[in-house]
């Protein structure tokens, strides 16, 4: 017994004609499903898609469809589409069953990841090492350059944003300070905490947003239009030649960007200190004179060091690793933001705990 | 050529893989001297990938490339940085420093490796962009090139230090049939003049049969070089998958593979 197909079946009604036929299908009950396309004048790839729907779902119950009386035109179509084979199995990767595998397998990725990033900045601190012994061989151009570029073309922003993140600290310890006619502590309060942890950090954040994600994104172009795979063929290894120069530039800008945070920041609280505690500048900057020891200042500076070597180290890790077109560079930009930051903040962590613990207060 | 053919690269049961993937397996084939190879084989059959281990750009799994007695699969970076001086390599793209022109870019094996002097690489980068037909161009951007001028420039400099071995990947690939049989001429012209050897991948029918001297095609699938000769050997050989490609055939799914 065969159902007879009379009209066009076509993107217009494509639903409509899968649901009279698997109702067909439904109501026959039959293990072969038959059609007669003697009357089918016209088809297209929505109909294919119907009829391939069709074989499946009765594929899956073990039942099979047959067709009657193919005109040629449709008999062609229908071999272009593989009607006659079984249809292929769509090629996937095993998905991971459960969410806890998932998770796990997440987990042992940014395990992976982070120790080789970390592998790699301990390699390019070698080669590091290994260009002051023969500073002949550094790109000193490129020193320059990128001392230009992450240096002096940050000096608005790092100013601007320290000068507000230590007004807003001092705006908001302001009334808690008058509370206790504690206003002169304000010196100490944002001298301390700027030239200590603020500065540093946002100097380094500002660093991270600025030129490490510059370096991904340059490094990473370089590599998907093959440009480190001609470097190496020449002879030219990607870590002297476009490595090193970025890692040193940023050892020179990031300790005086820091210096020049602070400078800000502390400025930022002193315009706070003189509207709404009424210390006035002279007395602000005596006490800041008693509060603040050389190694407040230089503790910050010293982490500035260590800060440049990871936030250069990550972005250039991330660009060598860039794999995927411009995607691939854009995820790799974005990667050497979110890593740089994570670093950033646990090595910040480790050396407020390390200065505790060998008592450097 | 001459009758001695002694070879320069020997390739032995190279396998290589990327993770599960097994993308080479079992490839074994010289380079004779003076010759231009071709590599040919379908699209994501690892040409690429075989050249990229040529110049041992990443380490294979298994197997060993030999350039004369050296076997760079354990070669050191430093021994492989010798090595590579003898190469010139085209890639696909021409990959240009885009932070660099054209000069810079040809002048740049010269400057770092060599003692000549300024006025001295200028003239050589002038006599090299002159060969590839881009003479006068020396001070334009990479950017400011059209996709066969970059080609050229690339081939420019892979040349600039004489190379004992120039590689190509895909040559002529994107261009059009004008350029692309300048870009063969030029190929012939270079291995004619200089005995420069030449490894070449590509798919082209017509620059096939322009310029090698000796073709090997890879196989799909991991099944290693289905068929190695001369094209014409190749063009009548009985394997079904050769001869398809050689006379631009549709082979049918279920076929003999
Ligand atoms: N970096 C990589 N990581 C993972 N897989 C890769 C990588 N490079 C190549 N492959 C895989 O290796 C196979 C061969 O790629 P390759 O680029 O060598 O092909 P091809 O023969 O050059 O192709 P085409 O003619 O299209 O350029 C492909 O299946 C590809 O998926
Ligand atoms: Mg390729």
């Amino acid at each position: 017994m065969a159902h007879t197909v009379t009209h066009p079946i076509t993107i217009e009604n494509a639903e409509k004609s899968y649901a009279e036929f698997s109702a067909y299908a439904r109501d026959t009950g039959s293990e072969t499903v038959v059609f007669d396309l003697a009357g089918l004048e016209e088809i297209d790839s929505a109909g294919l898609a119907v009829f391939h729907r069709l074989q499946s779902t009765l594929e899956h119950d073990n039942r099979r469809l047959e067709f009657e009386n193919i005109p040629e035109r449709v008999r062609q179509l229908f071999e272009l589409s593989h009607f006659d084979e079984p249809s292929d199995e769509i090629e996937t990767p095993p998905p991971p069953k459960n969410e806890l595998e998932r998770i796990g397998l997440i987990a042992l990725d940014t395990w992976q990841d982070m120790r080789s990033m970390l592998g790699y900045i301990g390699r390019v601190t070698l080669a590091l090492i290994w260009s002051f012994k023969y500073p002949k061989k550094v790109r000193w151009g490129d020193v320059v350059r990128y001392v230009q570029e992450t240096g002096a073309n940050a000096l608005p922003i790092v100013g601007l944003m320290s000068a507000l993140v230590g007004l807003v600290i001092a705006f908001s310890s302001a009334i808690q300070l008058k509370q206790f006619g504690a206003n002169i502590f304000i010196a100490d309060l944002i001298g301390i905490g700027v030239s200590r942890e603020i500065g540093p950090l946002m100097a380094a954040i500002l660093l991270i947003a600025r030129s490490g994600s510059a370096f991904a994104a340059e490094i990473g172009t370089q590599k998907i239009s093959e440009e480190i795979d001609a470097l190496t063929v020449m002879g030219l290894k990607p870590v002297p030649y476009l490595v090193i120069p970025r890692i040193i530039a940023t050892l020179i800008t990031l300790p005086l960007l820091t210096i020049f945070a602070d400078f800000f920041g502390v400025a930022g609280g002193m315009v706070i200190a003189q509207f709404s505690l009424d210390v006035s500048p002279t007395i602000f900057v005596t006490r800041l004179g008693e509060a603040v020891s050389l190694w407040d200042i230089s503790s910050g500076v010293m982490k500035s060091f260590f800060f440049a070597i990871l936030i250069a180290g990550v972005g250039c890790y991330r660009g060598m690793e860039t794999s995927g077109g411009a995607m691939g560079v854009g995820r790799s930009t974005t990667q050497s933001v979110v890593s740089g930051i994570f670093l950033l903040v646990i090595a910040d962590s480790i050396f407020v705990v390390l200065f505790q613990y060998l008592g450097l207060n | 050529m001459d009758g001695e053919r002694k070879a320069v690269m020997r390739v032995r049961d190279l396998e290589v893989s990327f993770g599960d993937n097994l993308v080479l397996s079992d490839i074994s084939f010289d380079v004779y001297e003076g010759e231009i190879l071709v590599i040919l084989g379908e699209s994501g059959c690892g040409k690429s990938t075989l050249m990229r281990h040529m110049l041992m750009l990443r380490r294979p799994q298994g197997g060993t490339v030999h350039y004369g007695d050296l076997n760079l699969v354990e070669a050191s970076e430093n021994e492989l940085d010798r090595v590579r001086r003898d190469f010139g390599v085209l890639f696909q793209s021409g990959a240009l420093f885009k932070s660099l022109t054209l000069g810079d870019n040809v002048a740049m094996p010269a400057r770092e490796f060599t003692k000549l002097s300024e006025e001295t690489i200028e003239e050589l980068v002038s006599l090299k962009l002159e060969m590839v037909g881009l003479g006068g161009k020396q001070n334009l951007m990479p950017s400011e090139l059209s996709g066969g001028m970059q080609k050229r420039g690339g081939l420019a400099r892979a040349m600039v230090l004489d190379p004992k071995v120039l590689f190509f990947d895909e040559p002529s690939a994107g261009l059009d049939p004008v350029t692309s049989a300048a870009l063969d001429h030029l190929i012939i012209t270079l291995n004619e003049s200089l005995g420069i050897t030449m490894v070449v991948v590509t798919h082209e029918l017509p620059s096939i049969h322009a310029i090698a001297h000796r073709a090997i095609m890879l196989g799909k699938d991991r099944a290693g070089i289905l068929a190695e000769g001369t094209p014409d050997e190749l063009r009548n050989s009985g394997h079904p998958r050769v001869n398809a490609f050689f006379h631009r055939e549709r082979l049918e799914e279920n076929g003999a593979a």
